[in-house]
């Protein structure tokens, strides 16, 4: 062998087309892992300036969309059916948008 | 009609590297050319030394699976005019080793499934064949789940097996489910064997497994359904008051 390396591929991050076949299950995985990230980097910043009206808003944007997520994955892991996983997606993201908008708009939140 | 093909080369006894070769193949306007006629034409026209798996052409053995456009599929049950206009990519699976161009190791495959051991031992001998209704509820909750054809498909969507190559996978962890869910199987300890990270707590719901199947099966249906068992057996196992617990 010229070449004694076991070649293996792998999904290539960097490929559009991969990403263009990317379907919601996938997405809810990386959306709910990137506001876990942003969420961890948002409340520290919130510590140090609690009274920033955008960032407020993005921490609560990341918080309503991780828990909503959350909530998908309990179902699921509970025995919702797996046929259901896109329409929970869909219908999740909504109610986090909703929940987000009404919080924003009509809860008291001191600014 | 003419297709552009970009097809994945390796021959690891010349190539130092993978590369990509294009083809440009005439398909003609016959709707039902799939992408395996069209790797039989260019094998047969343009390269003989292109390296594919295929056998029953019927979408029953899985052997020519293979990453289409991106995504997982069976050569032989794509279309061609139903993909995306433009060159079409054909590579070989993801996370198995590669043998020659769009051929892979399917050891890597078996011996994953042999972790599991991935046939069924009866608890009882029987010269009687199996009298199952297809009414009671164990196989209603198997369901469709036994018909995986072991393509691979699955194994290579899953993110999963990028991060931890000794993760069973979702092929397995589906037959582990298929089988621990029947009563007639004789070994317990199978669930013991797929409650680790290496086995069901790996998955993390991505469903890419379930979107590419091309049975339209869903592991991962079966893999949470593992993961519930085991989590209401160590409830029941806090539980101090239950009967039989060994103090």
């Amino acid at each position: 062998m010229v070449n004694e390396k076991e070649w293996t591929l792998k999904r290539d991050a960097g490929d559009a087309q991969i990403w263009r076949k990317t379907l919601p299950g996938m997405w809810a995985w990386l959306f709910q892992r990137v506001s876990a990230i942003l969420i961890l980097l948002f409340l520290t910043l919130h510590f140090f300036l609690p009274y920033r009206r955008p960032l407020q808003f993005l921490l609560l944007l990341v918080v309503a969309f991780h828990a909503a997520l959350g909530i998908r994955v309990f179902l699921i892991d509970l025995g919702a059916s797996v046929k259901s996983q896109k329409i929970l997606f869909i219908v999740f993201l909504l109610l986090a948008a909703f929940g987000l908008f009404f919080v924003w708009n009509y809860l008291p939140l001191g600014g | 009609m003419v297709y552009t093909f970009k097809i994945f080369r390796f021959d690891p006894k010349k190539d130092t590297r993978p590369y990509e070769q294009e083809f440009l193949v005439d398909l003609g306007d016959e709707e039902k050319i799939t992408v395996l006629d069209a790797l039989f034409k260019i094998h047969q026209s343009q390269d003989k030394t292109l390296s594919f798996r295929y056998c029953c052409r019927l979408a029953m053995c899985g052997s020519c699976a293979l990453v289409i456009n991106g995504r997982e599929g069976l050569a032989c049950k794509t279309l061609v005019k139903d993909l995306d206009s433009g060159p079409i990519s054909l590579k070989p699976l993801n996370h198995i080793p590669i043998i020659k161009d769009l051929t892979v190791d399917l050891k890597s495959l078996i011996n994953r499934l042999k972790k599991i051991e991935p046939y069924f031992i009866p608890r009882t001998p029987s010269v009687e064949p199996a009298k199952i209704k297809p009414t009671s509820k164990e196989r209603q909750t198997i369901g469709l789940n036994t018909e995986c054809i072991a393509c691979g498909s699955c194994v290579s969507a899953c993110t999963m097996m990028h991060w931890n190559p000794d993760y069973i996978g979702p092929m397995g962890l589906n037959r582990a489910f298929c089988l621990i869910v029947d009563s007639r199987d004789l070994t317990d300890k199978r669930l013991e064997r797929v409650a680790d990270e290496n086995g069901i707590y790996r998955c993390h719901m991505e469903f890419n497994c379930t979107d590419v199947c091309p049975k339209h099966l869903s592991p991962t249906r079966g893999i949470h359904y593992l993961k519930r068992q085991i989590f209401w057996q160590e409830m029941k196992n806090l539980n101090p008051f239950r009967r039989g617990r060994n103090r």
